[in-house]
């Protein structure tokens, strides 16, 4: 039945339902987790890579991890990170809008994007593709992890309708439900930004899809204060920083390697 | 009157051994009154290069600013630094899109570029108010004192100064030819880019 | 020449012009650059050879610097032929004050009488910008530069011309004992001997001819003379005339 009324966006149906976005969000169900806690002193993100694979040529991301070299986690400015679930395509002209949308404020205020402005750019113009246009929506959920002056560290979701909440922990992309769900039980306010680490990566354990637990599967970013300049310091861990990480949090898992226990 | 001399200003840049300089008058007037003393002209790019922007002070700003955004675009995209070579091309094209239009300056550049084998050679370059790229391997100038700057540089500079030396020499001739032009002067700074530190000194100027 | 065409006689054609102006421009800028140093009992002078017009060349070799006396030298920039003039009439007055007073004028009288000679003109002047160079009475360095109009001043350097603003400012970090000091003579040392020479040879190689000695009028009043007969070329034998090429 809802055929007749899902091939426009600017359709409603008779339930009162825009169908192509609820279609984009399916297609994000299938895509890596991307999962996000806020603490009082930074902000984590992780995300599962979905494209892996020997043959993969990783040359370039050996250094990388400057601008996000992955394919779910990005820098949008020095005081934001973004992570991205759903087509990949979509993500990187989103994140390219994104990068752009920064520099501009930066040009007219001479200062940086607060991460909820940043977050309002990108939501209108995604609203825009629901109602008028007739464009397909972006098939893509967005993490937006930051830090502004006014309301130091956030961290806000924003999906292919156009809305956007701020969150405290949060979850995006394949098995989100049952992240979520660890995440309300686990998350407590006032926590500190080394236990936030933990907290994620125990998580992300238990939520990918994969046995093994390590760079190849992993993207990981964290946003903190520097101490001495006060300036967000933005960083995306690169692989080695990743198994270092994972080996210091008794998490790493290799494909024939026995289960560690957590300690 | 020209408008490229309503405020005034002048900037050079010099090749040394290993290292570049670039210096600045710090005066903005409103044609023959001096309004600041204190308007630097040369901003960083990166930690490697240094952009000189001497022209209408309004578009000093302006570009500053234009070229912090493209140079920040440029290195979250390409996860790297860009280069002077790179970054002297950007400023050419930025000011050939207004070519009808144009931006009152005449942009100079000084930075260290990265060599293949790992080192880092001495770079400067000048533009004209349209983009047109000037490589020089010993010295550019720009400004309202541009004549003569010509000519104190032409006159002091030798290759492979070492940096205190080069330091002098870009000293002499920037505080020598400001002294002859009334639109230029009142302070000068002096950058002195080596791969491992950049020092930063002001001149004690005539302030007439 | 337009036909009229039979069937149109109302069309009376003509060409139009609007109301015109003749104007003949008595002055016009020859280009080169002339400058001068003085030191504490030699004074240094030198000129580039090239006379132009636009972009135009009009000889590679046209002398800007003239001897007055054993002691003075006279250097002229701006509109050539009022320069070659002046030189002439400044030549003229000297001859008949050697006549009256069987002696040179001294320096700094020629400085003077090069005013009132520019002055008297004060109505259509000559467009020269005169640097006059050698030695004072008492034996020092001296160097008086005047305005078309005859404004003048002794200085411890001068450039003028098309290169003044190139060569100015490095004349005041080098030849100064101080900038815009109110000294009139620098001491003789080693780097200034060598940096006139260096000097005078830059100007040589920018396409210009030293005047050898002729230049460099020193208290010593033994002073070689113009070795070339004629100022149109120099001897092809020198290998100045090779770098010309």
């Amino acid at each position: 039945m809802a055929r007749r009324y899902d091939s426009r966006t600017t359709i409603f149906s008779p339930e009162g339902r825009l169908y192509q976005i609820e279609y984009a969000m399916e297609a994000i169900s299938h895509a890596g987790t991307v999962l996000g806690v806020l603490a009082k002193d930074g902000v984590v993100l992780a995300a599962e890579k979905k494209v892996t694979g020997k043959l993969l040529d990783l040359a370039g991301a050996k250094e990388g991890g400057y601008g996000g070299s992955g394919e779910k986690i990005f820098l949008l400015n020095s005081n934001v990170i973004g992570g991205v679930a759903g087509l990949t395509a979509d993500a990187n002209s989103l994140i390219n809008y994104a990068r752009t949308a920064a520099q501009k404020h930066l040009l007219t205020y001479n200062d940086d994007i607060p991460v909820e402005v940043l977050a309002q750019r990108l939501c209108d113009m995604k609203q825009g593709y629901t109602q008028f246009g007739g464009l397909r929506p972006f098939g893509v959920s967005l993490l937006y992890a930051g830090y502004d002056p006014h309301y130091q560290f956030q961290l806000y979701h924003s999906d292919p309708s156009g809305n956007y909440s701020g969150w405290k922990a949060t979850c995006i992309g394949a098995n989100n439900g049952t992240a979520q769900s660890l995440l309300k039980q686990e998350y407590k306010d006032d926590i500190e930004i080394k236990d936030a680490i933990s907290l994620v990566l125990r998580v992300m354990s238990k939520t990918m899809d994969s046995t093994t637990l390590g760079s190849e599967k992993l993207e990981f970013a964290v946003l903190t204060l520097d101490p001495e300049t006060k300036a967000p310091k933005a960083k995306i861990y690169r692989p080695a920083e990743i198994d270092a990480l994972l080996q210091s949090e008794g998490l790493k898992k290799d494909e024939d390697a026995e289960m560690k226990p957590a300690q | 009157m020209s408008i490229m001399e309503n405020n005034g200003g002048s900037v050079i840049a010099m090749v040394g051994k290993e290292c570049v300089a670039i210096a600045c008058d710090l005066r903005l007037g409103n044609q023959a009154l001096g309004v600041s003393s204190d308007f630097q002209k040369i901003f960083p790019v990166t930690d490697r290069i240094f952009l000189g922007l001497p022209g209408l002070g309004t578009d000093v700003t302006t570009l500053k600013e234009l070229f912090r955004f493209r140079v920040n675009m440029y290195t979250i995209k390409e996860e790297r630094e860009i280069e002077p070579e790179t970054f002297a091309h950007l400023v050419s094209s930025t000011l050939y899109e207004h070519r009808f239009g144009p931006y009152f300056i005449e942009p100079v550049m000084a930075g260290l570029s990265k060599t293949p084998s790992g080192g880092f050679k001495p770079f400067i370059a000048a533009t004209d108010l349209i983009g047109c790229l000037n490589f020089a391997k010993d010295f550019v100038v720009a400004g309202t004192a541009s004549s003569k700057l010509f000519g104190v540089a032409e006159g002091l500079w030798e290759p492979d100064l070492e940096p205190e030396d080069l330091f002098e020499t870009i000293s002499q001739t920037i505080m020598n030819a400001v002294d002859r032009d009334a639109y230029s002067g009142w302070g000068c700074i002096v950058h002195v880019i080596t791969k491992d530190q950049i020092v930063t000194r002001t001149l004690k100027a005539r302030m007439d | 020449m337009l036909s009229v065409p039979h069937q149109q006689p109302n069309l009376h054609v003509q060409q139009a012009h609007g109301p015109q102006q003749r104007h003949f421009n008595p002055y016009t800028e020859n280009g080169g650059t002339i400058l001068a140093i003085a030191g504490k009992d030699f004074s240094v002078i030198a000129g580039d050879t090239r006379q132009s017009e636009g972009y135009s060349i009009q000889t590679r070799y046209a002398p800007k610097v003239f001897r007055l006396t054993d002691r003075a030298v006279l250097a002229v920039n701006g509109f050539a032929a009022d320069g070659n003039m002046f030189v002439k009439k400044v030549r003229q007055r000297l001859e008949w004050y050697r006549h009256a007073h069987a002696k040179d004028m001294p320096l700094r009288a020629i400085a003077r009488l090069i005013q009132t000679m520019l002055y008297a003109r004060r109505f259509f002047p000559f467009y020269v910008y005169n640097i006059l160079g050698g030695i004072e009475e008492d034996g020092t360095g001296a160097v008086y530069s005047f305005d078309p109009v005859g404004s003048y001043e002794r200085e411890a350097c001068r450039a003028a011309g098309a290169a003044q603003s190139l060569v100015q400012p490095f004349l005041d970090n080098q030849a100064s004992t101080a900038k815009f000091s109110t000294s009139r003579t620098i001491p003789l040392t080693e780097e200034l001997r060598s940096l006139s020479f260096s000097l005078s040879a830059e100007l040589f190689l920018s396409g210009c001819y030293p005047i050898g000695n002729q230049t460099l009028v020193s208290s010593r009043p033994t002073v070689q003379t113009n070795p070339y007969q004629s100022a149109r070329q120099p001897r092809m034998d020198n290998a100045i005339y090779h770098k010309w090429r």
